[in-house]
């Protein structure tokens, strides 16, 4: 099985929003500074992507990036903790809120690859699109499971634990299909060891070049950004003082009686 | 005249997400001089359509088959799309909830059009008619305003954002969409575990007593769970308690779990984090506990407390069962 793990490089999402800036005059925040993680599904859905292939004899992960050279860190970071392949479609701009047309690179890639399932995280750290996956799904034509926490072999075909709002539920399904994941305790991207790391700098990262259809055609209905702004928040806490716990207790039970709220 | 269409996910009743996304199709159609369409599905839906109509939907699209008794995404997906090409909505609104937030990107695609997701609020501009939809990027840290180009704009709301409709009871006409096919649900469900919570559900308590990181470990979890049994509330948790197994991820609270808007939400060794505050910044007193006082969350909180919970809430605990 051809196992294709989708991996965005992006601002550390952890940053405090003390040390969040937008570029001056751009509808994009300032990088100075701040570090440049992998997505933080993405790691989840990576995780998903080896656990799979350590149960599914022959089974290979690829790792996929769309973006420019400076990208290929997330790859490096894959080739790491053991994928078989990286690749890298090239794309100089940051897609921003416009999933449509990285999707349909994703799908050009999974193509090329002759991948059966592909596997994305439930929304990037950034912009929050919350969509690639899905739209990647109409792309291929294939089937979807969304908000999966862990997928294995099952007597005939995939086995996936899938997130529902109160509870989860174990489904089977046959491949091709996408799989778009969420956190879960047993998706925890798994760390690498040193001389992997070390390896995996020696290793040869792919170029795809997809100009094929599959971009071109999913360009309609654009996405339009008018504006980004950092919202103001006035902070108004009030702290609660006390010479120890308990009368920190008392005095926070007597201010929330006061507020009427319990 | 041109419709807003609002998708419900009911089967039977409608829940709070509907009534939300009613309420909020009606005012962007009042905004846009437009009507509002409601669209329902089921294997039967008769009771749907006459809640719905109760609740002001002049154009009801319904689209009933047995195969479409319980939600499955390639089924609702292929009704949709038939009532879309029905309907020719300016809007298309879902909730972003698991139904919406699946629905939604896939509905856009098939009609080659954009989707938006978890978005806040919209308003019309009035020399241009364009819908401007605000949705939080960045994990909150930053507000994006966006326009969806070609009608109909798809987008799925962020829930608790919008008011619940008020009933408006309208003599709806009601449409018969029947989809060209419906693709058989390509997956089979071998286990399906409901999380019983025990005492109020998470999302509806006026209490909700939420750990993170901060706790340590599990099993100090039961002193949270303690303290909102007492309290009639439900126990919440960030996404590090989730991820280090803790709790269940029924219980992560924010941007990507549960959306509350308590009376009163007690945030315990939570750092705050733009995308945890996501799902609680609706609740009327944020307290914040916490050993670090330079922690964010107190930048949100309406009450704080500086120390080590393991100081503070046992008397809390003694407190709150002297005075209930
Ligand atoms: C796309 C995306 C979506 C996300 N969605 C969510 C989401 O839905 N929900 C969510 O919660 N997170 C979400 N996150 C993760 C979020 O960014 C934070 O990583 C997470 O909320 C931090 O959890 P925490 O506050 O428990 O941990 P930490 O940030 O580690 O904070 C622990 C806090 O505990 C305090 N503490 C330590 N010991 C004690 C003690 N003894 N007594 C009192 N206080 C103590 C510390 O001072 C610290 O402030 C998301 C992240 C991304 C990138
Ligand atoms: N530039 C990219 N390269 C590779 N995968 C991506 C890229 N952008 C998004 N994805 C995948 O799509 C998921 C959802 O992204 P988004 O719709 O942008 O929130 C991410 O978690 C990734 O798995």
């Amino acid at each position: 099985m051809q196992i294709m793990v989708c991996l965005k490089k992006i601002l550390d999402p952890e940053v405090p929003p003390r040390d969040f800036r937008l570029k001056k005059g751009e509808m994009a925040p300032a990088t100075e500074g701040i570090p440049l993680v992998m997505s933080s599904f993405d790691q989840n859905a990576l995780e998903v992507g080896l656990q799979l292939r350590e149960k599914l004899a022959g089974a290979t992960v690829t790792a996929v990036t769309v973006g420019p050279e400076d990208s290929e860190d997330v790859l490096r970071k894959a080739l790491a903790v053991k994928a078989d392949r990286a690749v890298r479609v090239p794309l100089e701009q940051d897609s921003k809120l416009a999933g449509g047309i990285v999707a349909g690179l994703l799908a050009g890639a999974a193509k090329q690859l002759g991948a059966d399932l592909v596997i994305c995280g439930r929304q990037a750290g950034d912009w929050d699109g919350s969509q690639v996956g899905l739209i990647l799904t109409e792309a291929l034509g294939w089937p979807l499971v969304n908000l999966v926490m862990g997928i294995e072999p099952g007597s005939s075909g995939l086995v996936l634990r899938r997130e529902l709002d109160e509870g989860y539920e174990v489904i089977e399904g046959n491949s091709p299909l996408v799989a778009v994941v969420t956190n879960h305790e047993t998706n925890v991207l798994r760390i690498a060891k040193v001389k992997d790391t070390m390896a995996a700098m020696r290793k040869k990262i792919e170029l795809f070049d997809v100009v094929d259809s599959a971009a071109v055609e999913l360009q309609g209905g654009r996405i339009e950004l008018v504006s980004l702004e950092i919202p103001v928040k006035e902070a108004n806490c009030e702290m609660i003082t006390g010479e120890n716990g308990g009368e920190k207790a008392d005095n926070l039970v007597k201010r929330l009686l006061e507020l009427k709220v319990l | 005249m041109s419709l807003v269409l609002t998708c419900l996910m009911d089967q039977g009743m409608l829940s709070r997400d509907s009534l939300e996304v009613i309420g909020a199709g009606k005012s962007l159609a009042s905004d846009l001089g437009a009507g509002l369409a409601v669209a329902v599905i089921g294997a039967e839906t008769s009771a749907l359509c006459a809640a719905a109509g109760e609740y002001g939907a002049g154009k009801i699209y319904s689209v009933q088959d047995a195969s479409l008794e319980q939600y499955y995404c390639e089924g609702y997906l292929a009704a949709l799309e038939a009532v879309c090409r029905e309907c020719k909505p300016v809007a298309v609104l879902f909730v972003t909830n698991m139904q919406g937030r699946e629905l939604a990107p896939r509905l856009a695609k098939r009609l080659n059009k954009a989707a938006l997701v978890d978005c806040l609020s919209f308003n019309v501009e009035h020399e241009t008619g364009r819908i401007i939809f605000t949705k939080p990027v960045f994990g909150g840290k930053a507000m994006a305003q966006v326009v969806l180009s070609d009608a109909p704009a798809v987008v799925a709301l962020r829930r608790r954002s919008f008011e619940p409709a008020q009933q408006d009871q309208v003599e709806p006409e009601i449409i018969q969409v029947k989809p060209v096919s419906i693709p058989v649900n390509p997956f089979k469900v071998m286990e399906r575990v409901e999380e019983q919570q025990a005492g109020v559900r998470l999302e509806d308590a006026r209490v909700v007593v939420s750990g993170g990181q901060g706790l340590g470990g599990p099993e100090n979890f039961a002193i949270l769970e303690e303290l909102a049994g007492l309290l009639g509330g439900a126990v919440g948790a960030s996404r590090v308690a989730v991820d280090s197994g803790w709790v269940s991820s029924s219980k992560q609270v924010g941007q990507t779990g549960k959306i509350v808007a308590p009376d009163v939400y007690l945030a315990v060794g939570i750092s705050g984090a733009c995308q945890h505050l996501a799902g609680c910044s609706g609740a009327k007193v944020i307290v914040a506990i916490n050993t670090d006082p330079e922690a964010p969350v107190f930048g949100a909180a309406r009450l704080g407390v500086v120390g080590d919970y393991k100081d503070v809430l046992p008397p809390l605990i003694k407190k709150v069962k002297e005075i209930i």
